[in-house]
């Protein structure tokens, strides 16, 4: 290939300076040689450098791991249907409650809209449909309502719980609020203030004075309280403290010890995760006493339900285990789900794990098989949300002898952080409703409020 | 010029050769776990795609920068294959190892966790050991594997979180003595610490000292947080730092501190116009970029920025208390009034009152505007008594009651703050004027219940006059 430029080369330097060969055709080809393996010894490192991340790598690695849970498909068929109008925006409903308020035969469904801080009442109407009206607006971050007579003039009232900021916040920011019915209008009256978070009121006749007082949690987030509030008549009522700790979510109100009076019961979560009994001794009196508590700071205890699951006569106490909500990430955890406190007198509550379930968030009791006992539906937050496989909505088939089976009923709308059962169509069989509060992503199975009806068995 | 040429050649070749080898490796590694970053910022997704395209598959820096990237946003499965990886190539690199089993943690793998942060702890630097044991007895706790977590918390010593844990710990497996001897340490050097407050409530009640329990929850109604428990915003921010929204927040916050408020208030336009519609923050930093524009004194470009908000995020307090002050700065006090008064309805402040009893002075309102003071003086005098700035919540108070002595709940704070100041006998006048303004007032009664038990010598005849409030 160079044997022409070698022949013609003379030896010698001198020669070499003297003696211009002549530019012949191989000349030019090494020329060219020269130029394009020059511009290839650049182009090659270059090219390698930028066109490498283009190269895809083949070789796979394990599956990404979850923690979250996906469930088999229920037997029991539910079909799903949407509450009232569609959101146009993440909605953030704190709470849901099936209560036929209107008192004409057709349970309807009342929420806790933290997004538009309204407290709303959906009223079925005949032949099916919500319709949907403001019972209280400019109530920052409504938590949970309650529906009694308050003032006993014999028309439902609405107790709201005001959390003041959906997230995080340790001021003095939560109220409680009594939308006094007046004739179908609902007028709002600021029954306690000054206080931080607060999350659930209960009513019932706590000194046996013959009218309705309150229970409150005031779940805060440093700092918090759990108070009963003396009804003093004409809408004034007195605090007094029960316990000053963090985090208290709800305070269910039973005479859990059968002793004919009622007691409070209170799950406290915040870095302490106990359950607490009030005892009523009356006269205003009680005796705190902590139920259980769990070393398990991470267990996320996210609500607590009163109702004698076991059908013995006496209330039991069902607790929802999965908040996250304080990490800045959340993710499912394996304790996660939801455990059964039996109720075997004299404040003994024996605890069963009923369910494992990632981020589980609220439990609801009914009977929604129609089989004479009482099963559990919960719903989830939490959930490995990328698995679009995976559950938020399930439901515990209870055996008859609280023996449970999970079985998955939806996977959307996803981040679900309220439910509640009753018969909404009236056919024997309990019902669903659930709220979504979409705070955190992936924002792909939104929903704001959303009931599942059962239809019996899906084989048939 | 033949020499030239064979070396050229010779050059070439061998790249070729390195090439060919280095798009064998490319093809050969593992490929990066793809979760899904729709649920991100836009610019933070790109951001992340672009990293996991071009990341050096090959080296330990760039199976972390991944790994960190998803770590920072709540990718734990994805982000713990990347630390695989990156540990596998280099099994040395203690931090990485520990982003590894911080993973792990996160995802619930608790005893694999547990044993990494072991393994960690042999080669680590004394800081990072220490963590890793307070992560071994967290996690611990979380398996309610008591005997791991205390030997984790003492090992852990002498960091103060693992003290505090450890005694919470003693306390709740009734080893009362250690673990008040461990909070009365931890007093000394974290006194104002609210937690610590708690735990020592906690121990006093348990000890059946309850004079010293509710000395310790009153001052965790004025203490503040110190200590952090929990690490995890703190190790995960700086990663989510580095991309996407969060960065551009950081750089508009740095812009606004160094004075250049309509640099900042520009690039947050920008920032606004790429994540339009992204999650719940973009209206969140429509009220910041509203807020900003009121700084500028913009009001009309801040009430446009307002409703858009109002179309896409809740109506609060702060908001509508921006919306307020835009009013107010375009002339338009009557729908600043409202603003206002609306705002103070939901939620009542220092701030807003004080906007409002200004309003009513300028309408010559004077009763309305002095009572107004005397609420905006309330709310300050709780900041302040939140804050542990008993002197001034104290003056605050006593201001608040000369403005406005029907305000029953004045006298309860002012009351509080002379109990606190040691001065039962005024406290005592100042409950009773509270319940005499409100007989349902609960926390004045339970003080002066309070002060019969602990100052019974307090009796009002032997009350100097001159401290009367």
């Amino acid at each position: 290939m160079f044997g022409h430029w070698s022949r013609v080369r003379p030896s010698g330097s001198q020669s070499a300076r003297r003696f211009r060969p002549p530019r012949s055709a191989g000349d030019t080809t090494v020329r060219s040689q020269l130029i394009l393996l020059s511009i290839a010894a650049v182009a090659i490192p270059l090219v390698t450098w930028f066109a490498l991340p283009l190269v895809p790598p083949l070789r796979s690695l394990p599956d990404t791991y979850t923690g979250g849970s996906a469930f088999p498909a229920s037997p029991l068929a539910f079909e799903k249907q949407r509450v009232g109008p569609e959101s146009k925006q993440r909605s953030w409903i704190a709470n849901v409650q099936i209560v036929d308020f209107d008192q004409d035969g057709l349970q309807d469904v009342i929420a806790c809209d933290a997004r538009r801080n309204q407290v709303l009442w959906y009223r079925q109407l005949q032949g099916g449909g919500f319709e949907e009206q403001i019972l209280g607006k400019d109530l920052v971050a409504p938590a949970h309502a309650t529906v009694v007579d308050l003032d006993s003039d014999g028309d439902p009232d609405v107790i709201v719980s005001v959390l003041g900021n959906i997230l995080p916040d340790d001021g003095t920011i939560g109220r409680v609020v009594w939308l006094e019915n007046l004739g179908g209008k609902f007028q709002p009256r600021v029954l306690l203030t000054d206080v931080r978070r607060v999350a659930d009121v209960q009513a019932a006749d706590l000194d046996g004075d013959g009218d309705l007082d309150l229970a409150v949690a005031v779940f805060g987030y440093a700092r918090g309280q759990i108070l009963w509030l003396e009804n003093l008549g004409e809408g004034r009522f007195r605090e007094h403290e029960l316990l000053s700790a963090p985090g208290t979510i709800h305070v269910p109100l039973a005479d859990y010890d059968g002793d004919g009076d009622i007691d409070i019961a209170a799950i406290v979560s915040q870095d302490e995760e106990e359950l607490w009994g009030f005892e009523n001794l009356g006269g205003g009196k009680f005796r705190g006493r902590r139920l259980w508590f769990t070393h398990n700071y991470d267990i996320g205890s996210a609500g607590l339900v009163q109702h004698d699951l076991d059908g013995d006569g006496d209330p039991d106490l069902i607790l929802p285990v999965g908040d996250n909500l304080e990490d800045i990430h959340t993710y499912p955890q394996p304790y996660h789900g939801c455990l059964w406190f039996e109720n075997r007198g004299n404040w003994e509550f024996v605890p069963h794990r009923i369910a494992q379930f990632g981020g589980t968030y609220a439990a609801a009791v009914g009977d929604f098989d129609g089989d004479g006992d009482q099963d559990v539906a919960l719903v989830s937050m939490f959930n490995d949300w990328d698995r679009p496989e995976q559950a938020s909505i399930v439901w515990l088939e209870n055996d008859g002898r609280q023996n449970f089976r999970t079985w998955q009923i939806d996977n959307a709308p996803t981040h679900l952080a309220t439910v509640a059962a009753g018969d909404l169509d009236g056919d024997g069989r309990d019902d669903i409703v659930a709220g979504g509060l979409h705070l955190t992503g992936p924002f792909d199975r939104l929903g704001r409020i959303t009931a599942w009806f059962s239809r019996g068995d899906a084989s048939r | 010029m033949r020499r030239g040429v064979l070396l050229l050649w010779a050059v070439v070749s061998l790249e070729l050769i390195l090439g060919a080898w280095s798009v064998e490796r490319r093809l050969n590694s593992p490929r990066p776990p793809e979760p899904n970053l729709t649920r991100l910022d836009s610019l933070a997704a790109q951001e992340i795609a672009e990293l996991r395209r071009t990341a050096n598959l090959q080296s330990r820096a760039g199976w972390q920068q991944l790994a960190e990237a998803y770590l920072g946003y709540g990718f734990f499965p994805a982000a713990e294959l990347c630390y695989q990886q990156a540990v596998r190539l280099d099994p040395q690199a203690t931090e990485v190892r520990f982003g590894q089993a911080f993973c792990l943690e996160r995802l619930g793998r608790l005893e694999e966790a547990i044993a990494l942060y072991r393994e960690i702890i042999p080669q680590a630097e004394t800081p990072l050991a220490g963590r890793c044991w307070y992560h071994i007895g967290r996690c611990a706790l979380r398996l309610e594997d008591l005997s791991t977590a205390e030997s984790a918390f003492r090992a852990a010593l002498p960091e103060s979180t693992a003290r505090f844990q450890l005694a919470k710990l003693l306390l709740r497996t009734d080893r009362v003595p250690e673990a008040h001897q461990i909070a009365e340490e931890l007093g000394q050097a974290y006194g104002s610490d609210l937690r610590v407050a708690q735990l020592r409530a906690q121990i006093a009640a348990a000890q059946g000292d309850l004079r010293t329990a509710r000395a310790h929850l009153d001052f965790a109604e004025r203490a503040k947080q110190r200590l952090t428990l929990d690490d995890n915003h703190d190790y995960l921010e700086p990663f989510r730092n580095r991309f996407g929204l969060a960065r551009q927040l950081r750089e508009f916050e740095q812009k606004f501190a160094e004075g250049s408020r309509e640099a900042a208030a520009e690039s947050l336009r920008q920032t606004l116009e790429t994540n339009a519609n992204w999650a719940n923050r973009a209206s969140l930093l429509l009220v910041v970029a509203a807020e900003t524009q009121v700084s500028l004194q913009r009001p009309e470009a801040a009430i446009e920025l307002l409703e858009k908000h109002f179309e896409r995020g809740p109506v609060t307090p702060d908001s509508l208390k921006l919306l307020g002050d835009a009013y107010r700065l375009s002339d338009r006090p009557q729908e600043a009034w409202e603003a206002w008064q609306r705002a103070a309805a939901m939620q009542p402040g220092a701030d807003l009152y004080l906007r409002l009893a200004d309003e009513a002075a300028r309408r010559e309102e004077t009763a309305l505007s002095m009572r107004l003071e005397g609420l905006s003086r309330l709310e300050l005098g709780i900041d302040a008594f939140q804050s542990n700035e008993v002197l001034l919540a104290m003056q605050e108070f006593q201001r608040t009651v000369q403005l406005f002595p029907g305000l029953a709940h004045a006298w309860f704070y002012l009351g509080e703050m002379l109990r606190i100041s040691g001065r039962p006998a005024p406290a005592r006048e100042a409950f009773e004027r509270c319940l005499k303004l409100n007989p349902a007032h609960g926390r004045a009664a339970a003080a002066l219940a309070r002060l019969d038990e602990e100052f019974p010598d307090s009796a009002p005849e032997t009350m100097p006059r001159e401290t009367t409030p």
